[in-house]
């Protein structure tokens, strides 16, 4: 593979310093001498009519300054979802509606001097409410004569449906038939910073909006679009985001704070409380998965059939695209000539759920590779040989519209996981100590690089050189924690030529920024990455270009690196950058701005590939599972910084490690109110829990990306929770089709597969 | 978000008792990681809070007989003790159990106790002790066994007036002697819970078991001793067996409910298990062999 100067080097983030010394201002940090706080009225109810509201005794005590209700803010339908244009989940939202769908929907907001006077004046509202029947669960909302939650829609926030090939006649000549169902958690996002906004209005009367999110440009289009205004009304920025996973990924409460705004002509800061960033922002799907697997004696898939049915909650937000991202996966990971898909995503008063990190993949692969593992057992074939023969091999046909796949390096991961793991060894070795067993498991996935076919994918980027060939970076892609700004500037410091350290950023103000819809899908580095390095590439060619007159060169003997123009000849220094780029400024007779803009939008969908296999020590006689050990390996093509990628690898690791273990957003089925909306008991893992994780990047070069690079953000949080679901199974034999595998859990499966066995 | 009408900062116990004596309305603020969370869910708003923050309640000491623990000791500098580490290791591990370190760093073992909690996570050690409180008002002190202490779910026999001073462990013989804590819970850090288990154990030159403690938490309303399970265990010298029978008679003393948070079947297999696996642990250290 090509070598590159900047691009494969761990250069230290670009934030590190700042962050750890506090330097970082975040927008909870951000100080205006006369700024208000925002504080919510949320439902009690999960399904209710406002049937009355007075505001007045909350509006007249003292150091309230805007008290406002549905009567008081534009009730144009919008969608909150954070995809590109145009709309693509139903229009079933308003930013604060008469009408209220689940316990935490904001009835009310007041804006005060003080926290405590907006909480006091909180109490002071007075509605009366008329309760409407509630369902919490996928059955209750499409049973008969159930009541709408959004009117016309029957409670379904989508449905879809393919079939590739012929399900049924490959199905009566299947050897073998596996059916499983799978029934997978609400979980939350639960990043250390909780949704935050600093809304105020400049000298012009513009809305200026600080964010915590992942989606500037898309921020300021949906704010728009709900408020009725135009988008030059309005200016986004975003700062340091301390973490989103797909939880700022969307408008959650931001346009009430620009309403309590305008209204108040001040600035408002609305940081939301962890217990309302548990109980109402936004959630992972939970879903009912059902899968049949027709297959032959010696183990080939001859045609699956999944049909899934996901609990969006009270609103679509992202609802029924996760089913399509699901479709993907579906579709493309294990290669079988006859498919049938069929999803719905249903409406209930519970919590939205929205985008969280992998978008649905979590989901499918708790189901799929579950399913998988069934198979193999059911037809005695060694777990690790059956995903050998059944999935994805370079040249395979993808049965799905605009994927393709020119790199990938999944076998190769899997004999990275077999050996480092000590797989081999490890079946020799004995499993049971009292009631203490130990078992292995294993688990694969495909993920995408964008959004593409689905959204448009376009990224914007600009350089802009200096005089003195210092440069600025302008993104609209947004850092969330993950280390895009570190990994954009070292790709417009290769492209450029430019020193990293002499290129500045600004990202992201909607003003100056180019467009780029933002943090989601694993997209950045992929789209965006080529956006920047298409301009810095343009920077550096505008620049070699002049020099060639000045050198008395050809252009193409002509290169830039370090900050110095290099000939390509002799690999020798000849210039430095400065000395042209100065002179293009103040050239007598054309000077010129060096300053150029790229965009970039694929056409096409590559998938990354990866593979974790976990063991692990299950207490029998409590239910206990302890991971011993934790190996993942992906193909995200070539690594553009090896110590942020292992660090997404080892947070979408651990995550994935509480979906698959302890967390769950558990839902009263009496209220539908949140009964854990809080982090002792919604148990996300404390590094204490986090066992021995051992990271592996096996180095593909994809020729579609700037560098080689296929996305890294999302796809280490797919396999780990049910490689360790697998590994319990392999540990007692008994398959648990219900996440998170808590100690009470298994301890009931485990005791009811001994009480069917007498 | 902290809704406080009156802060005192006493600086020595009388003047403390008497500003309880003369406001009883007042809540006593130790480390505030109970207090704090709960005016924060405006369960408790407007409250006047007496600090125990400048008062000479905390640090421990070894009488020989007993070892005496200022109720105001964090679980930190109780973890970090060397009198603790020797005597009464498994009261560090309790403490190293709760919350996280920076919790740890505030909260006292006083507060762990007064605030009444089946889950606290000193409880059921000080049970398997047998601890005795010094409870002192502007009347005098008077001495309550902690076994009686706990009267419901958040409820301590704690009178108007009254403040806890001093937490009395009975230290006898430590040689042939065992204790143990088993905190059972989903996380290793920042977690409640789900089962506490504690059990000590003195065994006689002959090997025959002559004291054993068992107690619980989060397995009845309060922390309790499983009485039945420690009368069979008395006298004689443990077997896989009699531990099994043990552990069925450690559900007498229970009475664990239902909740969000686990089943009582659960919590039932859970009391059988982590009684035994405490006792045979106790019994281990104390000289016994493992069984």
């Amino acid at each position: 593979m090509k070598k590159y100067n900047v691009v494969g080097k761990s250069v230290p983030r670009i934030d590190a310093w700042a962050k750890a010394t506090g330097a970082a201002k975040y927008v909870g940090d951000m100080q205006r001498p006369d700024m208000l706080h925002a504080k919510i009225l949320h439902s009690p109810l999960a399904h209710a009519w406002i049937r009355r509201i007075d505001v007045s005794r909350a509006a007249a005590l003292p150091g309230v300054r805007a008290v406002i209700t549905y009567m008081d803010v534009p009730q144009i339908p919008f969608t909150t979802c954070g995809h590109p244009y145009p709309f693509d989940t139903p229009k079933d939202s308003l930013i604060l509606s008469r009408h209220l769908r689940y316990v935490g929907d904001p009835v009310a907001a007041v804006a005060a001097d003080t926290q405590e006077i907006a909480l006091d004046a909180l109490e002071l509202i007075e509605v009366e409410y008329e309760e409407l029947p509630a369902y919490f669960t996928i059955d209750a909302a499409l049973a008969e004569g159930a009541v709408e939650l959004h009117e016309g829609l029957k409670n379904l926030a989508g449905e879809s449906e393919f079939e590739i090939g012929d399900v049924e006649g490959a199905m009566a000549q299947a050897d073998f038939i596996i059916e499983d169902t799978v029934e997978t958690p609400i979980v939350t996002h639960s990043p250390i910073e909780p949704h935050v906004s600093l809304v105020e209005l400049d000298e012009q009367g513009r809305l200026v909006c600080y964010f915590s999110t992942q989606v500037p440009s898309i921020m300021r289009e949906r704010l728009a679009y709900a408020l009725g205004m135009r988008m030059g009304q309005i200016r986004v920025v975003k700062g340091h985001v301390g973490g989103g996973f797909g939880g700022k990924q969307e408008p959650i409460f931001e346009p009430i704070n620009a309403v309590l705004t305008m209204k108040t002509g001040k600035p408002v800061r609305l940081e939301l409380t962890r217990e309302e960033c548990l109980a109402c922002t936004r959630t992972r799907h939970s879903a009912r998965i059902h899968m049949r697997t027709g297959l032959t004696r010696d183990g080939k898939m001859l045609a699956r059939i999944m049909d899934i049915d996901q609990n969006t909650g009270a609103y679509s937000s992202h609802g029924h695209n996760v089913v399509f991202a699901i479709a993907m996966a579906f579709a493309t990971l294990y290669p079988t000539p006859n498919l049938r898909f069929h999803g719905r995503s249903v409406y209930t008063n519970i919590p939205i759920a929205g985008a969280m990190r992998a978008y649905g993949c979590p989901q499918y692969a708790f189901a799929m590779e579950s399913h998988v593992e069934h198979m193999a057992r059911e037809l005695g074939i060694d777990s690790l040989e059956f995903r050998r023969k059944n999935s994805y091999h370079l040249g395979d046909p993808i049965n799905f519209p605009h994927v393709s796949v020119s790199t990938c390096g999944l076998q190769d991961a899997i004999d990275q996981c077999e050996e480092a793991i000590g797989y081999q060894a490890f079946l020799k070795e004995p499993r049971s100590d009292g009631t203490s067993k130990r078992g292995i498991g294993t688990a694969l996935f495909s993920y995408g690089q964008s959004c593409y076919p689905h959204s448009v994918e376009l990224s914007g980027a600009r350089v802009r050189v200096n005089e003195d060939a210092t440069a600025t970076l302008y993104i609209g892609c947004a850092e969330i924690g993950q280390g895009t700004d570190t990994v954009m500037l070292q790709i417009a410091a290769e492209a450029s030529g430019i020193p990293l350290a002499d290129i500045n950023l600004v990202a992201v103000d909607t003003d100056s920024c180019p467009f780029d819809p933002g943090a989601y899908a694993s997209r950045q580095t992929y789209v965006a990455g080529h956006a920047v390095k298409k301009a810095a590439a343009a920077c550096k060619e505008q620049i070699l270009r002049y020099a060639v007159n000045k050198l008395s060169v050809n252009y193409e003997r002509l290169d830039a690196a370090d900050g110095w123009i290099i000939d390509r000849d002799t690999d020798q220094r000849m210039v430095s950058l400065k000395e042209i780029t100065m002179q293009m400024y103040y050239d007598c007779h054309t000077p010129v701005t060096i300053c150029q803009e790229e965009s970039f939008a694929p056409t096409d969908n590559m998938l990354t590939f990866g593979v974790s296999m976990a063991i692990v020590k299950v207490d029998t006689a409590t239910g206990k599972v302890e991971v011993e050990k934790l190996v993942t390996a992906i193909d995200s093509g070539r690594i553009i910084n090896p110590q942020l990628a292992m660090g997404q690898l080892n947070g979408g690791n651990i995550m994935s490690l509480g979906y698959g273990l302890s967390e769950q957003l558990l839902i009263d089925p009496k209220s539908g109110r949140v009964l854990n909306d809080n982090l002792l008991d919604y148990k996300v893992p404390t590094f204490a829990d986090v066992p021995p994780i051992e990271g592996y990047f096996i180095e593909t070069d994809e020729p579609s990306s700037a560098y080689g690079n296929k996305s890294l953000g999302e796809p280490p949080n797919i396999a780990p929770a049910v490689a360790v679901r697998n590994a319990v199974l392999d540990a007692t034999g008994v398959a648990i089709n219900q996440g998170p595998l808590t100690p009470e859990r298994v301890y009931l499966a485990l005791k009811a597969a001994k009480e069917q066995e007498v | 978000m902290y809704f406080v009408k009156k802060l005192y900062l006493p600086e020595t116990l009388p003047e403390a008792l008497k500003i309880l004596k003369e406001h009883p309305e007042t809540t006593i603020l130790a480390g505030g990681t109970d207090v704090l969370v709960k005016m924060r869910h405006k369960r408790m708003r407007d409250v006047t809070l007496l600090s125990l923050a400048k008062l000479p309640l905390s640090g421990v000491e070894d009488k020989g007989d007993e070892i005496v623990i200022g109720p105001g000791t964090t679980f930190t500098a109780l973890a970090e003790n060397p009198i603790m580490q020797t005597r009464l290791p498994m009261l560090c591990t309790a403490a190293r159990s709760m919350g996280g370190p920076q919790i740890q760093n505030v909260a006292t073992i006083g507060g762990n106790v007064c605030n009444g909690a089946t889950s606290a996570d000193s409880a059921p050690s000080l049970f398997a002790l047998d601890a005795v409180l010094t409870l002192t008002s502007a009347g005098g002190d008077r001495r309550v066994p902690i076994r009686e202490f706990y009267t419901g779910p958040g409820r301590v026999k704690l009178e108007s007036g009254e403040m806890l001073t001093a937490i009395h462990i009975p230290a006898g013989e430590q040689a042939r002697w065992g204790g143990v804590y088993i905190k059972f819970s989903t996380r290793k850090a920042m977690d409640i819970a789900i089962l506490g288990s504690a059990a000590v154990c003195e065994l006689g030159e002959d090997g025959r078991v002559i004291k054993a403690a068992i107690a619980m938490g989060v397995a009845a309303p309060t922390p309790v001793r499983c009485t039945d399970a420690e009368a069979l265990l008395t006298g004689k010298t443990p077997t896989a067996e009699l531990l099994q029978e043990a552990g069925r008679l450690a559900l007498t003393a229970c009475s664990p409910r239902s909740s969000w948070r686990a089943t009582k079947e659960y919590r039932e297999a859970l009391i059988q298990e982590l009684s035994v696996r405490a006792f045979q642990e106790a019994y281990r250290l104390a000289g016994g062999k493992a069984l």
